[in-house]
């Protein structure tokens, strides 16, 4: 703000500076032409002087001669004198007691003038030319304001009379308008520094003698420039004062609006920061409180804001993270007491399962025994399979998984008389890939109980491949059955992103479950009917190898 | 700006302020460098020093004819008599005033120890014989009271005879009167008036009631109100009523018959005056003969050399009634009787 405000100043300052030296040049150039002027005006002066006493006609004339002819060569001689300086001045001839003889112009010239005061008594004490300013407060009757004189010796070296060039305002303002403008002063000084011409008031009289002697200056309070000259030849004085360009209430006005788009600036710098406070810190501030209130585990705090900018955007994520973080605590701590029920259920389903396994194994030895060999071969395949459903190991390999599938297959067929078939189309390559255990019987089981219900000769295949992607390669495993394929609602079910329970499909729901347990959303299961009748389920998981 | 507040304000530290405060006063002296400097007046010192209490009509062609003849330079202050005897008491005089012209012979006589004496051309004075012999001041004119009176308004029968009879209730509200604290005129015509009719401070009481405390402050007004009607008849000074009747033959004025105050003007040199030697040729000058003719030609006044004559048609001053009273007794009651003036001025309730 100070850099501005200093250069405002300056470039004022320059602008004034400027100004006031282009109006130094215009002055002195018009001083010039006024001295010019003033000059040739006392030269021509001189020189009717000159021409009156060239011979002794003038000072016959004055001296009282009757001669018709001596008359008529004066008037001619005065005529022709005036002519010379005709416009600026008149010319009058008084005798040696005072008394007018005759004038260029009767007017305004006075009849008589006192010897013994103003300008015949400065004549008496010189031979030469006399540069007389008239008083106002005796010569109260006429408009002369200057009086060039000189007197008439006769050839006695007596005074035969004065020869009298006037002066009045009229003369000086003729003889210089051309030479300043209406706003300028000029002042015509005497010998004695008393004005003789004005053209207007000057600004400050006060200050004339001052001027006079510096010559050339300026004044910044009044804001003028002067300047003067002094003729020694011609005893007078000029004096030019010419105001600057810009007036004292131009500059002040200059500062005052530099000034005003100074507090302007302030103002608005003022307005900026408020805004930015209002705007920035402030929302920072509510979201740092959001942000302290969220460490102190309150997921329910949300900033509430209408603004399309990075601060809002910065807003709704921050709502966005909290709605995420308190939903992700929210599903962590669903998924926590579910594992928790499961867990539960399985020490529930854990119970003496070495007893329920011995007890299986007695009803082999006995089925073997009493030589029932389908009750053995029940008994032996349930034994096996509850011994793999109560490892400790929750993944197994595919091989393993299809070992108790085939264990499972051998008691449905006993159970159902050997109504389907059972077929498995598995590259061997993957039979190391591993996945959960267990996961593939309730899909057999549905097939066997729903899918082929009332059939004969029905057909279940179990099939799996790799599929390679970008980014992970994906086990796929389906189960199909060639049965009355699965209704619509089960579909859409099975389908859906998250499955609630359904009584009677529990099975499928642990499959889901287990799934989603473990894979979290990197899995997928999807059920189809085939267009050659039946179902098929196919399960799809990363690919891990044991 | 407000930075530098700021900043200040919160005690950052004062290395900073300095900073900011010395860049500050760096760029406004370089600004300040760029403005030309404004001419002083210079203190010319003239050759002389003149203080005059006279109207500038008079002072001022005098002083210009000296400075044509000699070349030499004046300077003039003026002011009252009241503003003379002020500096002449602060002992301020000496300081700048080498010559006083034109001032009235009581304030020149009561000071006269105030003044170098200076025997300049003596022998033609008229003067009292005292000042002529002490030489501390010179008589320059003669000044007598007058009533001047519209010829149109006031009858021949009906002109007035003295300061007495214009307390007469048919001059209520038609008498011209310039205030005594701007005219020394009225104020030594109110003067002798008290002590005409012999108690002091009556005569005022009863003129400024005749007023109706209506005054007037020049002779420009006063000259106007008498020749235009307003007023019908004033006070005021010879010269003043003289040029009038030349200029306008409706008015004409009298001497009063109590006898007028005859009011004598005279130049000094300061007894500490510096140019001696120019404060003389001034004295000189104005004592001389073509001063003399030029007072009595151009400003109608009565010289006090005795080889001038009087201005044509003015009475000697020998056949004029004159009232007189000792310089120190005048000076006594001048003061007593402007402050009564004002009083009675200042305590006037406009009647209903």
């Amino acid at each position: 703000m100070i850099p501005i405000i200093f250069s405002n100043i300056f470039i004022v300052r320059i602008l004034d500076e400027s100004l006031i030296h282009r109006t130094e040049s215009e002055l002195e150039l018009q001083m010039d032409q006024i001295k010019n002027h003033m000059d040739e005006v006392f030269s021509i002066s001189e020189d009717i002087f000159k021409d009156l006493t060239k011979d002794d006609t003038t000072c016959r004339f004055m001296s009282g001669a009757a001669d018709p002819y001596l008359q008529k060569d004066i008037y001619i001689l005065l005529y022709q004198a005036a002519n010379k300086i005709y416009g600026y001045a008149t010319i009058s001839l008084y005798d040696a007691n005072g008394y007018l003889l005759l004038a260029s112009d009767n007017e305004e010239v006075p009849s008589a003038l006192p010897l013994y005061w103003g300008l015949l008594k400065k004549l008496s004490l010189t031979s030469d030319t006399v540069y007389y300013k008239t008083d106002t407060f005796v010569s109260r009757n006429t408009n002369i304001l200057y009086q060039i004189a000189r007197p008439l010796l006769n050839s006695q070296g007596k005074t035969a009379g004065y020869i009298v060039l006037n002066f009045n305002k009229d003369s000086f303002a003729h003889l210089l308008s051309n030479d300043y403008i209406a706003s300028d002063c000029l002042i015509i000084l005497d010998s004695l520094l008393e004005p003789i011409y004005t053209s207007r008031p000057l600004t400050d009289n006060s200050n004339i003698i001052s001027m006079l002697d510096h010559g050339r200056g300026k004044n910044h309070t009044e804001r003028y420039l002067y300047q003067s000259y002094r003729s020694s030849q011609y005893h007078y004085a000029i004096l030019l004062q010419k105001q600057a360009q810009i007036s004292n209430t131009s500059i002040n006005m200059m500062y005052l609006i530099t000034m005003v788009i100074t507090l302007l600036c302030l103002f608005l710098c003022f307005m900026v920061s408020l805004f930015f406070s209002r705007n920035i810190s402030r929302p920072i501030k509510h979201l740092d409180q959001a942000m302290k209130q969220v460490i102190t585990g309150d997921l329910s705090v949300r900033m509430h804001t209408d603004r399309k900018d990075e601060l809002g955007r910065l807003s709704q994520s921050f709502n966005y993270m909290a709605a995420e973080l308190d939903q992700y605590i929210k599903s962590a701590i669903t998924r926590q007491k579910n594992l928790d029920e499961t867990t539960l259920k399985l020490y529930q389903a854990q119970l003496n399962p070495h007893f329920l396994y011995n007890t299986l194994d007695s009803i082999k030895w006995l089925s073997k025994i009493s030589q029932s060999n389908e009750i053995t071969i029940l008994a032996e395949n349930l034994a096996l399979m509850l011994r793999h459903s109560i490892s400790s190991q929750p993944f197994v390999t595919l091989r393993q998984e299809l070992e108790i599938i085939r264990y499972y297959v051998e008691i449905q067929k006993i159970r159902f008389s050997g109504q389907f078939v059972f077929a498995e189309e598995i590259p061997k390559i993957i039979y190391d890939c591993l996945l959960p255990k267990m996961i593939l019987q309730p899909l057999v089981e549905n097939c066997i109980l729903h899918g082929l219900e009332g059939f004969e000769n029905g057909y279940i295949c179990i099939y799996a491949e790799i599929q390679k992607s970008s980014e992970a390669d994906i086990l796929s495993v389906s189960v199909s059955d060639d049965g009355s394929g699965i209704n619509a609602d089960m579909l859409d079910w099975l389908n859906q992103k998250d499955v609630i329970k359904k009584r009677g499909h529990l099975g499928l729901y642990n499959v889901i479950q287990i799934l989603k347990l473990y894979y979290a959303d990197n899995y997928n299961i999807s059920a189809s009917n085939l267009k050659e009748g039946g179902s098929v389920v196919t399960i799809h998981i990363p690919v891990k190898r044991s | 700006m407000i930075s530098v507040l700021i900043i200040g304000g919160i005690h950052i530290g004062t290395k900073r302020i300095r900073k900011y405060i010395c860049l500050c006063l760096a760029a406004f002296l370089f600004l300040n460098a760029c403005q030309t400097k404004t001419d002083s007046s210079s203190d010319i010192k003239a050759d002389l020093i003149v203080f005059t209490s006279a109207d500038e009509s008079i002072y001022k062609p005098i002083i210009k004819e000296f400075m044509e003849r000699t070349g030499l330079s004046i300077n003039v202050i003026t002011g009252s008599s009241t503003d003379l005897a002020d500096r002449l008491q602060s002992g301020t005089l000496s300081n700048n005033i080498d010559v006083v012209f034109a001032i009235d012979s009581v304030m020149l006589e009561l000071n006269r120890t105030a003044w170098l004496p200076y025997h300049a051309e003596i022998s033609a004075f008229d003067s009292n014989p005292e000042i002529v012999n002490d030489g501390a001041w010179i008589p320059l004119y003669h000044l007598p009271i007058v009533i001047m009176y519209n010829k149109w308004l006031v009858t021949s029968e009906e002109i007035p005879t003295g300061f007495e009879s214009l307390l007469s209730d048919q001059w209520k509200g038609k008498i011209a009167f310039i205030s005594p604290n701007d005219s020394e005129i009225s104020a030594y015509a109110l003067l002798i008036s008290n002590n005409i009719i012999g108690n002091i401070g009556e005569y005022t009481k009863k003129l400024i009631k005749n007023l109706e405390y209506q005054t007037y402050d020049s002779n420009q007004t006063l000259n106007s109100s008498i020749e235009t009607g307003h007023m019908y008849l004033g006070i005021s000074s010879e010269d003043n009523a003289y040029s009038l009747t030349k200029n306008n033959p409706n008015i004409n004025y009298i001497y009063p018959n109590e006898g007028t105050f005859i009011i004598t003007y005279g130049s000094a040199i300061s007894n500490e005056c510096t140019n001696t030697d120019t404060a003389r040729s001034f004295i000189d000058f104005i004592s001389s003969e073509d001063v003399a003719l030029f007072l009595s030609d151009n400003n109608h006044l009565r010289p006090a050399r005795t080889d001038i004559s009087a201005p044509d048609g003015l009475r000697p001053l020998s056949d004029l009634p004159q009232f007189t009273l000792p310089f120190n007794e005048i000076m006594k009651q001048y003061k007593i009787m402007l402050i009564g003036w004002n009083n009675h001025l200042n305590t006037y309730i406009p009647e209903r």
